[in-house]
C-alpha cells in the first residue's frame, strides 16, 4: 500500500464504517485532508496514511463522529 | 408479559417522573430537567403519561437510535403523552429498508454540494431582516429573525410562495408542539397537506426550480411516489425546514446575548462560527421527534425488553451530559442534536448553513446586540422540543 504523499507506507489510516455513516459530515468539515464527501454527503476516506504520532490528532476525529463510524487501522508495509 | 413498570422494579432500573406535558419547570428551565433526568441513570423508567422507559446517556441514546430492526418508528402512538395520538410524517415514520429507499431518493436534494448554493439567498434574506429590524429600532430576535429566516428561505425553496407566510410558519409551530387530541394533530397535518399537495399539483404542471418541483420527479424503483405519501414527505419538510431551525438559532443568540465575551469572538472572528454553533447546538439542544416501539424482545441498558415497549429519547440531557459547560471551540465535539442513525436530519447541512450566515450576518449589522433588561426566560414545552417564547434583544446598548 503507497499512500498519496509516497513517504509513509506503514503507519495509521482512518476507515469509515459505512453501516454506522449516517452522512452528519463532521469528518469532512473538520479534517478535509483525510475526509471528503461523496455526492449526497456520506463520507468517503482520502487514501492517506499518517505516521504511528499522529495517533492522538486522528483520535480527536475519530471521537468527533457522532455515531462512532470512524475507525483507525493499521498499514503494514509489506 | 409484565408491564414496563414490573420490569423496571424487578431489574432494579430506577424510576423517575419525567413529564413532559405536565412539568411547570420545564417552562422555566428545560435544560435543568434534562439534566436532572440524566442523573437518574442511563436508562430509566417515568411512570407519566401512559408510562415509558427514558434512554438518558448518550450510549443508551445511540444504542437505540442505531438500531431501528429493533425499535421502530413506523406511525406509532406519541410515546409521553397522555391521550394517545399517533404521529406520520414519511419518511421519519418509516423503518429499513422501506425507509433505506426513500432515504436515498431524497437525501441528494440536501446534499452539502446542493446547500452552497443556496447561501448567497439565505445571506439577502438576512440582511433583509436585520433592515426591517433596524428601522424598527428593536426587536423579539425569536420573533423577528429566527422566527422568519428559516420559514421564509424554506418555503420559498419549497416552492409555497402563495398564502400567509405567518400562518404558514405557525402552522410548523404547531405540527411540532401542539399534540392535545388525535383530532387536533390530524386537522393541523390536513392543513399542511393540504398546502404542500397543491404546489405539486402546480408543479407538475410546470415545472420549477424548487424542491416541489424535485419532489414530483422522485421515482422509488423506477415508480413515481405514491400522491399520499409524497404529499407527506413534503408536509415533514415543511414543518422541519422552518421551525427546528428558527428553535435552534433563538437559543444560540441567548446564550450570546447573555456571554459578551463568546458573542465578541465571534464578531470578530465569524470562521469559528461553524465550531461554535455545534458546541451551542449541544448544549442546548432543542429535542426533536423522539419516540420508539420496541418490534420485538430484547434488552437494553441492562433491561429486558418486551415486544410493544416505548422509549423516550432523551437526547437534549444526553448531550449535556457529556459537559454542561460551554466551549465554543470544543474538540472532539459530538452531538445528538439531529439524531442519529438512520434517521439524521436530512436537512442538517442545510440547518447548519442558515445558522451560520444567519449569526455572521446578524453580528455584522448589530455586533453588540444582548438581551433586554429584566428579561426572564420562558419557554415552550409539552411536546419532545422546547423553544424560547420571547428573546427581546437591545441592538445597540449604552
Amino acid at each position: 500500500m503507497t499512500s498519496i504523499s509516497g513517504k509513509e507506507d506503514t503507519g495509521l489510516r482512518f476507515r469509515i464504517d459505512t453501516d454506522l455513516c449516517a452522512g452528519h459530515g463532521r469528518c469532512y468539515a473538520l479534517d478535509p485532508d483525510h475526509f471528503e464527501a461523496d455526492d449526497v454527503g456520506y463520507a468517503v476516506v482520502l487514501d492517506k496514511v499518517e505516521p504511528a504520532a499522529k495517533r492522538g490528532d486522528m483520535q480527536d476525529i475519530v471521537m468527533a463522529c457522532p455515531e462512532g463510524a470512524i475507525l483507525i487501522e493499521d498499514v503494514s508495509g509489506d | 408479559m409484565t408491564s414496563m413498570a414490573e420490569r423496571a422494579e424487578e431489574t432494579g432500573i430506577p424510576v423517575h417522573l419525567l413529564d413532559l406535558e405536565n412539568d411547570e419547570r420545564l417552562g422555566d428551565d428545560p435544560f435543568a430537567v434534562w439534566d436532572e433526568a440524566t442523573s437518574v441513570a442511563p436508562l430509566f423508567y417515568s411512570p407519566a403519561g401512559r408510562g415509558f422507559f427514558v434512554a438518558a446517556d448518550y450510549d443508551t441514546v445511540k444504542a437505540v437510535l442505531q438500531n431501528p430492526r429493533m425499535w421502530s418508528n413506523l406511525p406509532s402512538p406519541i410515546t409521553y403523552t397522555k391521550e394517545e395520538v399517533v404521529i406520520d410524517v414519511p419518511p421519519i415514520t418509516m423503518d429499513p429498508p422501506q425507509h433505506t429507499a426513500y432515504r436515498r431518493a431524497l437525501i441528494p436534494l440536501f446534499s452539502p454540494n446542493v446547500v452552497t448554493t443556496l447561501e448567497p439567498r439565505v445571506r439577502e434574506l438576512s440582511h433583509e431582516l436585520c433592515d426591517a429590524i433596524e428601522a424598527q429600532g428593536g426587536c423579539d430576535f425569536a420573533k423577528d429573525f429566527a422566527g422568519k429566516l428559516p420559514a421564509r428561505f424554506f418555503l420559498e425553496w419549497l416552492g409555497v410562495t402563495r398564502g400567509d407566510a405567518d400562518r404558514m410558519f405557525k402552522l410548523a409551530q404547531a405540527a411540532t408542539f401542539d399534540f392535545p387530541t388525535q383530532e387536533e394533530r390530524d386537522a393541523i397535518e390536513e392543513e399542511i397537506n393540504k398546502v404542500v399537495s397543491d404546489v405539486i399539483t402546480a408543479r407538475r404542471e410546470e415545472p420549477a426550480d424548487d424542491l416541489a418541483t424535485a419532489f414530483t420527479q422522485i421515482r422509488i424503483d423506477g415508480e413515481p411516489v405514491e400522491e399520499k405519501l409524497l404529499v407527506g414527505m413534503a408536509t415533514l419538510a415543511f414543518i422541519a425546514g422552518q421551525e427546528t431551525t428558527s428553535t435552534q438559532l433563538s437559543y444560540i443568540a441567548w446564550h450570546l446575548a447573555r456571554h459578551p465575551a463568546d458573542r465578541d469572538l465571534l464578531v470578530g472572528n465569524p470562521d469559528l462560527l461553524p465550531d461554535a454553533v455545534e458546541e451551542l447546538m449541544r448544549v442546548y439542544n432543542t429535542g426533536g421527534p423522539s419516540g420508539r416501539v420496541a418490534t420485538q424482545d430484547g434488552e437494553l441498558a441492562g433491561c429486558p425488553i418486551k415486544k410493544g415497549d416505548r422509549v423516550f429519547i432523551a437526547r437534549s440531557g444526553a448531550d449535556r451530559q457529556l459537559d454542561g459547560e460551554v466551549q465554543l471551540l470544543r474538540k472532539p465535539n459530538r452531538h445528538s442534536a439531529f439524531g442519529l442513525g438512520v434517521h439524521r436530519c436530512l436537512g442538517s447541512h442545510v440547518a447548519r448553513m442558515e445558522m451560520r450566515i444567519g449569526l455572521e450576518v446578524w453580528h455584522e449589522r448589530f455586533p453588540k446586540y444582548r438581551l433586554a433588561p429584566d428579561f426572564v426566560a420562558k419557554h415552550r414545552y409539552g411536546s419532545f422540543m422546547q423553544q424560547l417564547t420571547t428573546l427581546p434583544l437591545d441592538l445597540n446598548p449604552a
